[in-house]
């Protein structure tokens, strides 16, 4: 580093050098601020009760303990949330694949009649919409409130549809003109060499809708009414913000309530690590293609 | 979106309009669930909002009962609280954009200066973390870290020999705490796009700076800004729209007895008297001003952009 980086500083402005130090800092600043509350936290969930609440710990774990998992791992609920979760999250991601390759590889295809009114049946749906209420009462009257189809069968994305559509368009042409010769249906093109030269879109739909489905708790608090159906996150919202302890009393009754309390927060920090954790383990791998994914804004045209 | 027509195949071009539509039968195929799902659940409740007009009485059908005109518009503004609930939508919504609508483009540029290639990944990484993070947790997070007894944020202040108050039951404090939580959560993950914008920048034009001697901040401000612009604009085009779908989801989580007088915003209005009251006509006429100043707004900041020759939406 030594004596090439002094003779790259001095062919700077000074202004330059001191426009780069605030720029590192700034950089190390956002650095720390996004990764501190995270570390925090899975320190926190590893440590023992007593260290946390006193203050001890606020780096690195201190009198590590597992104390917090066994409670999360013992909660029924968490388990069944957990579950039904992933129920939803491997079937949304089919359902969103499916009909956003569906939907947009036939508007790539320019010979499609219609296709400008199509286009625009679905622009519509961007800025129009009935709002919460009406909505809710269409589910209603359909009898899809209080099942899991509530959360499966309205899946479509048209932002997603225009970026799967722009995608394919930029595959060359002489591709299709070949399979058509040799006698290859739309249908077969799609699945057979479309599909196959997406991957990278499909990752990044795939990433975006699991995240979006394993973080919601909106639509399952509206739509939904059984505990037996609920996802993760209405578990997490009773526990971490409406501070219910669900079943966890009947563990602790003999406990005295300051340590109780202790513990429950303990068992906060370790359900947030658990129910996080799937999640922030997956993105890095498909991080290089997320620019794919927000290019939202090149919708004009 | 204008069909070009020179680049329908030939063959095609002659051929008559019905048997165009038989060819191409696979490909409606593969429109029919996109299109039908979206009638039923897009379509429909848009019907489905004359129900502000009319009364609740929802075993009549979707639609209600009789017409009542403008009586559950009416009642809006008869209730208590309904400058309360316009105020905290658009102080909120139009606060948290001011504060939180820089700091995306400031994380490009400098990210964009950076040559170290680790460093830069590494910021990146940990930047786009909080955007995987579910809102709930998050609000999770909030109350846990800065509860007035245990939390860290009192304990780290403590030290320092001062007090604090229950930030989470605090009116001042909560649309701070709403804000900044929610720039944690969105700077990383909103800079990508500018980002792929900055990387669209024209490399020779930045060379011919160089060349003239201008400085690192000449050439941000005179150069990479405008370049960016377009993007600039229209997301903030479709942020001010955005205006009065406040994120209520979030909000709502953050809701307690203490702050809802200042939490308490048109959405969150709209789910409790409609859902949890089962006051259904009078919850879908709030929504629907809601819905059709948000599109006024839309509008009106399209044209804007439009006039001062920036890209528009549409």
């Amino acid at each position: 580093m030594g004596k090439v980086f002094w003779r790259k500083m001095r062919n700077q402005h000074f202004s330059d050098i001191a426009f780069m130090a605030v720029v590192y800092l700034g950089l190390t600043f956002a650095l720390v601020a996004c990764a501190y509350p995270v570390i925090y936290v899975v320190s926190a969930s590893f440590s023992s009760s007593r260290a946390v609440a006193s203050g001890e710990m606020w780096l690195f774990p201190k009198e590590i303990s597992l104390e917090g998992y066994r409670l999360v791992f013992q909660n029924k609920t968490v388990y069944m949330g957990f579950v039904n979760s992933v129920f939803y999250v491997i079937m949304s991601v089919l359902i969103q694949l499916m009909t956003t390759m569906m939907a947009g590889f036939a508007f790539s295809r320019r010979e499609l009649p219609g296709r400008t009114w199509f286009n625009l049946f679905f622009v519509i749906t961007m800025f129009f919409g009935g709002g919460l209420i009406p909505t809710y009462l269409v589910y209603l009257k359909l009898g899809l409130v209080n099942t899991r189809w509530a959360l499966l069968l309205p899946g479509i994305s048209f932002s997603n549809i225009i970026i799967a559509r722009t995608s394919i368009s930029a595959l060359p042409e002489d591709l299709f003109d070949c399979s058509k010769l040799d006698g290859c249906s739309y249908i077969r093109y799609l699945f057979r060499i479309v599909v196959p030269l997406s991957k990278p879109i499909l990752a990044v739909f795939s990433l975006y809708t699991a995240v979006g489905v394993w973080n919601s708790y909106f639509g399952a608090m509206i739509y939904l009414r059984d505990q037996t159906k609920y996802p993760l996150q209405i578990f997490l919202r009773t526990i971490l913000i409406l501070n219910s302890t669900i079943d966890l009393e009947a563990d602790l009754s003999s406990e005295d309530a300051v340590r109780m309390m202790q513990v429950f927060a303990t068992m906060k920090y370790a359900l947030i690590v658990v129910s996080t954790a799937p999640i922030i383990c997956v993105y890095p791998f498909v991080q290089k293609h997320f620019v794919k994914g927000v290019m939202v804004g090149s919708l004009k045209g | 979106m204008k069909r070009n027509k020179k680049s329908v195949p030939a063959g095609l071009q002659r051929k008559k309009l019905s048997r165009r539509i038989w060819q191409c039968r696979e490909l409606y195929l593969l429109l029919l669930y996109p299109v039908v799902a979206t009638f039923i659940f897009h379509y429909i409740p848009i019907y489905g909002v004359l129900l502000a007009f009319k009364e609740n009485d929802i075993s009549r059908g979707l639609l209600g009962g009789d017409w009542v005109g403008l009586a559950n518009f009416k009642r809006f503004f008869g209730a208590y609280n309904w400058k309360e609930l316009i105020w905290n939508t658009f102080r909120i919504s139009s606060k948290s954009l001011i504060v939180s609508f820089p700091f995306p483009i400031l994380l490009a540029i400098f990210l964009n200066e950076i040559r170290a290639e680790r460093f830069k990944k590494t910021v990146q990484l940990f930047t786009y973390m909080p955007h995987f993070i579910s809102t709930v947790v998050v609000v999770g997070m909030i109350s846990l870290m800065l509860d007035d007894r245990s939390g860290i944020l009192a304990k780290s202040l403590h030290l320092f020999g001062m007090q604090t108050v229950n930030i989470m039951g605090d009116k001042k404090a909560f649309d701070w705490v709403y804000i900044f939580s929610g720039v944690w959560q969105g700077t990383g993950f909103s800079s990508i796009i500018y980002l792929a914008a900055l990387s669209n920048v024209d490399a020779e034009i930045q060379e011919a700076a160089l060349i003239d001697g201008a400085s690192r901040l000449k050439r941000i401000w005179y150069i990479d800004l405008p370049s960016i612009m377009p993007t600039i604009s229209i997301l903030l085009i479709l942020n001010l729209s955005g205006l009065l779908s406040v994120g209520y989801e979030k909000i709502y989580l953050m809701q307690n007895p203490m702050n809802l007088q200042v939490t308490e915003v048109i959405s969150t209005y709209v789910y409790k008297q409609g859902l949890q009251g089962a006051d259904f006509a009078y919850s879908t006429a709030v929504g629907l001003m809601n819905g059709l100043v948000s599109l006024v707004l839309l509008v009106v900041f399209n044209s804007l952009a439009r006039a001062t020759k920036q890209a528009s939406w549409f």
